[in-house]
């Protein structure tokens, strides 16, 4: 899908071809946060259900996205709010302590019949659940998603000297966690 | 421009050793045609969201007119209140005289006084009253009193002169 992103805002913009400008935007980044927050959440439903909700506020807030930001970073940073709040209010709730509960994802990771893959790479996604939620964050973004540190200072509102630092240390805990493995 | 350089060199090292072992290939699977099938489900969902966000508002609206007339019969009901609240001291006041706005009708009405009332007067101190209701009151005289009753037949001019 290579349509570029102002075409994609300018059919949203006009009413007769608001729905189709919209399903474009969604065929276009589906996957993309799809899996952003599936490797956060794990579970498949869960992601389903966030990406859902980040969908549903993308289509709420696009009157008023005046575009100062690329729409890309924009709907990553629904994406992770979304994500966010979802860990926070399953915490709450005790379901799975998604912040500092790596074991519990592991064995979610580890049981759930929606995931397979080889041993190394479920070796790596269990040494990333085992970081703190943020790191993990940082992580996924720079590793899998490949995005720059401005760009991910744009979605997380955060320095990129900090997003260095944490992108390092996150690098060297899996490191020694996969030794150890 | 170095510190362009160095954000460029960083963005790329640290995890190399990383992406040579373990690659960047996912463990988790995805339902089939999850993908096909999301787009109608995300666009079902927001025109759903719509449809909803309209009702609330719509009930929103509802709410802010029972809000607006129960405000507007408590403001009805305030200012009733107040005018009640405002008339009820004036009706008393009128029903209650001060014993100087009592003496002060005395000496304009002295036909609707009893004439034991009127000579009683007569005995007192002519500065009794005075002293009572502070300066600038007129006292009544005995000479007012007698010319009154005088004039009125209450008593006799040689009751007078024993006096």
């Amino acid at each position: 899908m290579n349509i570029d992103d102002r075409e994609i805002l300018k059919l949203i913009r006009e009413e007769h071809s608001g729905e189709r400008g919209f399903i474009l935007l969604v065929k276009k980044y589906q996957q993309r946060l799809y899996w952003h927050i599936r490797r956060l959440l794990v579970d498949h439903n869960d992601a389903d259900d966030v990406l859902q909700n980040t969908f549903i506020k993308v289509w709420q807030g696009l009157p008023q996205f005046r575009g100062e930001s690329q729409l890309y970073t924009w709907l990553y940073r629904i994406a992770t709010n979304e994500a966010l709040s979802f860990m926070k209010k399953a915490q709450r709730n005790r379901s799975i302590p998604y912040e500092d509960g790596g074991a519990e994802l592991c064995a979610l990771s580890d049981n759930a019949p929606s995931i397979s893959g080889d041993e190394i790479s479920r070796k790596l996604q269990k040494a990333i659940l085992m970081l703190p939620a943020k790191q993990r964050l940082v992580f996924n973004m720079k590793y899998f998603d490949e995005m720059k540190y401005a760009e991910i200072s744009e979605v997380l509102g955060t320095s990129i000297g900090a997003l260095k630092a944490s992108y390092h240390l996150a690098v060297k805990k899996i490191e020694k966690q996969l030794l150890v493995d | 421009m170095s510190t362009t350089n160095n954000i460029q060199n960083d963005e790329n090292k640290s995890d190399g050793k990383l992406k040579d072992l373990f690659g960047k290939e996912m463990p988790y699977q995805v339902p089939d045609g999850y993908f096909e099938d999301l787009p109608k489900q995300v666009l079902e969902s927001c025109r759903q969201s719509r449809q909803q966000q309209g009702r609330r508002l719509y009930l929103q609206k509802g709410f802010l007119r029972i809000v607006a007339a129960a405000a507007v019969l408590i403001m009805a009901a305030l200012v009733i209140t107040m005018v009640f609240t405002q008339r009820q001291p004036e009706t008393e006041s009128s029903v209650e005289y001060s014993m100087k706005e009592i003496y002060l009708y005395n000496i304009n009405n002295l036909a609707d006084l009893e004439e034991t009332y009127l000579l009683s007067l007569i005995d007192d101190d002519s500065t009794y009253m005075t002293d009572i209701l502070g300066g600038g009151t007129p006292d009544i005289s005995d000479e007012i009193i007698m010319e009154y009753l005088l004039a009125e037949n209450h008593i006799e001019y040689h009751i007078i002169n024993e006096y």
